[in-house]
């Protein structure tokens, strides 16, 4: 945003050139004698400056003279030469402040992050292209990566790898989807995951770093548009507490302690102590200790988290081969002990009135 | 046919003895064989010291390896060398045979001196295997280590009949799972002792299997690609571009960075940075890949070489693979040398990537510079060449010659030079700067050509005239100008006069500028003619200076009389003051309306 500034530039630019040419025009220029645009030869401007003049010829007799001349003048050559010569400093100075300035605040790659140690040595936190590159070489040519649109163009530029949605996705329902997919808790959001085939999963955390960018802060976005779309199963309400505020800790809403996003971002992350003085699982954001830490995942595993913790990347496992079921078989429970009703005359592949036959003798006919 | 037949079986027995111990004829036979199988790293490094005895009537000038058929793909690496009183890096010449009937690969060693009936030889062997570690089981979850086996020969593989062999076995740990006991190997830590085995056929195997903790790191290259850039201004520049994956067991289930980060032994068979050793005068060090440059490496300049401990970008685990471009720049001092017009190159075929390197498949690429000819190419190794390519970068006609070769399964051993001679007319260096010298002076006649040619259609008489104008007009005020500077030199002399009272020095000044000023009215006035006959008002103008001019020129003399007055004593000073400022205000007037006028033209 600070790189906005850089739309006044030509104003800027206008004004301080009237300005600086203005105060050269004053102070370079022989003001005393000539009016008119200088359109002549040099020799003529010098031949007449010294005809008049005559200030620089060592006679004892002209240097009464010289000094009275250059007391009609105005303004004596030292001050010329110094506020010109002061004008020039200034504008080389601006010149080596401009790359200074370019080089440090308006050319912040935002991939690459920088962080300065009290010795003001530079740390560098490539974490993002350690885990795009990880996406690059060791998933599948056709793995289909599902994150927040912001991402998209990184990870198809690269990691190569094919996105859900990304920065110039307009059709706002597919947003959606993975919106609610992000809001849900785990089966919800994994069947919307197997609907879309989707492989792997990518989010961004800046709770160990403090990188304030990361996606839970995005959180109550995804949740509105998922909302707009599906406004029966996602309500933005539901995951602030009773009193309206958005916590991540013991006090926040279940249903944001129970999402995806939550589970995803904070996955292991309450053993995690990262420092002395604040409790394991204190998230560095939001400044707080986060309230769900004992986090179990059924369908999704952990592929990749980069260095820092800044990309996490989870692998949607396909459905196990046998589901045990939820419920106990029913049992069936007999009363009594079955006794048959059938004959001899009465048991199944008996023929009634089968005709008996003898041999030797005539069939009677009944 | 019954007495044929002792006749027939004589003659195949003859030749079955003649055919069937074509080894055993040669009388050769290992005394005492010590053999060290060192499998700490990823790779299998058989050595043995044979002492090799001859048994036979004749004296023999080689002998044979043998490698067993199970293990010959695998081989990387295989060398011998004759062990003297003093240090021997002869390494003895092997050429490949085939034993009829027999299984596996046969080498035949070239000995330095024949050895003679009943002498004895020491000799060194080394063989370097590579994949021949398998991980078993075959994935494993990041907890868990990494377990390999191996499975080998208790004996040695040889033609010749071994009367006494031991085989020592160094393993990566001392955690063993199983191991194959023949005669009772004794085990301490991680070394297994197979006691010594006496009286051992020739072609004998039995089959060692040892099932063993290894948690070195198991990178391989499968593939690299060097390219080496010659160029006769004085640089060399190198560039590897590698393919590397991580063959030990596949890692199963998740990747917990937390795991990774809190306890020291979790992916324990993961590799997490390596070191590459590079020549000692390399600059200007590169790492980066496809997506960029990678900010995770060190580089420390040594005395004897340059390390750089390379950082991937992840770890890498089991499965997983990653790709970079490491480069650098050479001074081509230190590998071109160059008599005359013969140049030679000598540079390693392959480098140092990591150690105990493997490499799947090499790709050498040379580029010469243009015009190189003769091409000859010497390497300590055979190697595939592939044919000659042709290169074109900056300021290239014609092409730069690029040598390819390419060969698979390499290791550290192969780490030696190559030779490139060539020939190169040192007159084509000029190409390159003659080449940007031409361009700039092609593009600048014509741009001069350009703008002298005129595509008017149609002849316009005014734009003429006009131009005519123009021309005299400036002609005109370079000499009004070159008049008035006159009057400056004047008063310079008049200056110089009243300071040295030199009556000469001003008269001859007055002369030169009575002089010059007669020229140049003249020439003003023939140009005011000229302007006249074209038509142009602007000759009223310079009839108007010429006349001012006249004023001027009576000014100053008027002043330079004044200045004879005064130096003569003739004037008082302050009268002279007085007459002075007045004639020097009369002339500024003059010229400024002269100004004007030549503004106005």
């Amino acid at each position: 945003m600070v790189r906005l500034m850089l739309t006044l530039t030509p104003v800027v630019c206008m004004l301080s050139a009237v300005a600086f040419s203005s105060v050269f025009e004053h102070y370079m220029g022989d003001d005393t004698k000539r009016e008119k645009p200088p359109a002549e030869d040099s020799s003529d401007e010098d031949d007449k400056r010294n005809s008049g003049n005559l200030y620089d010829k060592a006679g004892k007799v002209r240097k009464h003279v010289s000094e009275q001349e250059k007391a009609e003048e105005g303004l004596g050559p030292n001050i010329k030469s110094i506020v010109t010569m002061l004008m020039l400093m200034l504008l080389m100075m601006f010149a080596v402040h401009c790359t200074w300035v370019t080089s440090n605040a308006y050319s912040s790659p935002s991939v690459v992050l920088a962080s300065y140690n009290n010795d003001g040595t530079r740390n560098i936190l490539d974490d993002f292209r350690e885990a795009y590159y990880w996406l690059r070489q060791n998933t599948e040519e056709n793995a289909r990566v599902m994150s927040w649109w912001d991402y998209g163009y990184q990870i198809a530029g690269m990691a190569n790898r094919t996105t859900l949605v990304d920065n110039n996705t307009w059709n706002n329902s597919h947003i959606a989807l993975v919106g609610k997919a992000m809001s849900s808790n785990e089966s919800a959001a994994y069947q919307i995951m197997r609907s879309l085939d989707v492989d792997y999963v990518l989010i961004i955390f800046g709770g160990v770093i403090g990188y304030s960018g990361d996606d839970i802060n995005k959180f109550l976005w995804m949740v509105r548009i998922a909302e707009g779309e599906h406004p029966k199963d996602i309500r933005e309400s539901d995951y602030f507490t009773p009193q309206g505020e958005f916590r991540v800790d013991k006090a926040g809403s279940p249903t944001l302690l129970n999402c995806l996003m939550y589970k995803m971002s904070y996955y292991r992350f309450g053993e995690m102590q990262l420092d002395f003085r604040t409790p394991p699982g204190f998230d560095r954001t939001r400044n707080a200790e986060i309230g769900n830490k004992d986090i179990k995942f059924k369908h999704l595993e952990e592929a990749f988290t980069s260095e820092h913790w800044l990309v996490r990347i989870y692998k949607v496992k396909k459905l196990e081969n046998r589901e045990p079921l939820e419920h106990k078989l029913r049992s069936v429970v007999s009363r009594q002990k079955f006794t048959s009703k059938k004959t001899a005359k009465r048991k199944r592949g008996h023929i009634k009135n089968k005709l008996a036959l003898r041999k030797g003798k005539k069939l009677q006919k009944k | 046919m019954a007495r044929k037949t002792p006749v027939l079986a004589a003659c195949l027995l003859l030749l079955l003895a003649a055919v069937g111990s074509e080894v055993s004829a040669d009388g050769l036979v290992y005394e005492d064989v010590k053999r060290t199988v060192d499998l700490s790293t990823h790779l299998a490094k058989i050595t043995a010291e044979i002492v090799l005895s001859n048994q036979g009537p004749s004296a023999a000038h080689n002998f044979i390896l043998g490698i067993e058929a199970e293990l010959v793909p695998n081989l990387a690496y295989i060398g011998a060398s004759v062990k003297g009183d003093e240090e021997d890096d002869g390494t003895l010449e092997l050429q490949q045979t085939t034993i009829q009937g027999q299984s596996g690969a046969f080498y035949k060693v070239q000995l330095p001196s024949s050895l003679a009936a009943g002498a004895q030889l020491k000799a060194k062997l080394e063989m370097t295997f590579s994949h021949v570690l398998q991980p078993f089981p075959s994935q494993i979850t990041q907890a868990e280590r990494q377990l390999v086996v191996f499975q080998g020969n208790h004996y040695m593989y040889s033609p010749y009949p071994i009367r006494s062999q031991t085989t020592r076995v160094r393993l990566a740990s001392k955690t063993v799972e199983s191991y194959s006991k023949l005669g009772n190997p004794s085990k301490n830590d991680e070394i297994i002792e197979y006691g010594p085995f006496r009286d051992v056929a020739p072609f004998s195997e039995d089959t060692l299997k040892i099932h063993y903790e290894n948690n070195s790191p198991f990178l391989t290259i499968s593939n690299i690609v060097r390219t080496i850039e010659v160029s006769h201004w004085g640089n060399i520049a190198v560039e590897e571009t590698i393919n590397l994956r991580h063959t030990g067991a596949v890692l199963k289930g998740p990747f917990s960075r937390y795991d990774y980060q809190r306890q020291s032994d979790s992916g324990i068979s993961s590799v997490k940075s390596f070191k590459t050793i590079l020549p000692a005068s390399a600059q200007d060090v590169y790492y980066r890949d496809e997506i960029g440059n990678i900010s995770t490496s060190h580089l420390q300049v040594l005395d004897d070489s340059v390390e750089v401990e390379v950082r991937p970008r992840f770890p890498l685990f089991g499965g997983w693979k990653t790709h970079y471009m490491i480069g650098y720049n050479l001074p081509s001092y230190e590998y071109l040398y160059t008599l005359g017009d013969q140049y030679s190159l000598k540079m390693r075929l392959v480098d140092h990537v990591y150690d105990d390197q493997v490499i799947d498949f090499l790709t050498v690429k040379i580029i010469l510079p243009e015009g190189a000819r003769n091409i000859q190419m010497d390497t300590p190794y055979k190697i595939d060449r592939k044919p000659n390519q042709l290169h074109y970068t900056y300021l290239d006609t014609f092409g730069r010659p690029v040598l390819v070769a390419s060969k698979s399964n390499l290791v550290e051993h192969h780490i030696q030079d190559v030779m490139v001679h060539y020939n190169f007319n040192r007159i084509l260096m000029l190409q390159e700067p003659l080449l940007v010298v031409g361009a700039f002076y092609i593009l600048f006649f014509t741009v001069i050509i350009y703008v002298r040619l005129d595509f008017a259609i149609t002849k316009d008489p005014a734009a003429e005239v006009r131009m005519k104008v123009a021309s005299i007009t400036e002609q005109v005020l370079t000499l009004v100008n070159k008049r008035l500077g006159l009057y400056r030199h004047m008063d310079e002399v008049v200056n110089r006069y009243k300071q040295s009272r030199d009556t000469g020095a001003l008269n001859s000044g007055r002369k030169t500028l009575e002089a010059d000023h007669r020229n140049l009215t003249n020439e003003i006035s023939s140009l005011q003619a000229r302007l006249k006959a074209e038509g142009s008002d602007l000759a009223d103008k310079v009839g108007e200076v010429q006349k001012l001019d006249g004023q001027v020129k009576e000014l100053v003399c008027r002043s330079s009389q004044e200045a004879e007055r005064l130096v003569a004593g003739k004037v008082k000073k302050e009268a002279y003051i007085e007459s002075e400022k007045t004639l020097s205000g009369k002339r500024q007037e003059l010229v400024g309306r002269i100004d004007s006028l030549l503004d106005a033209l």
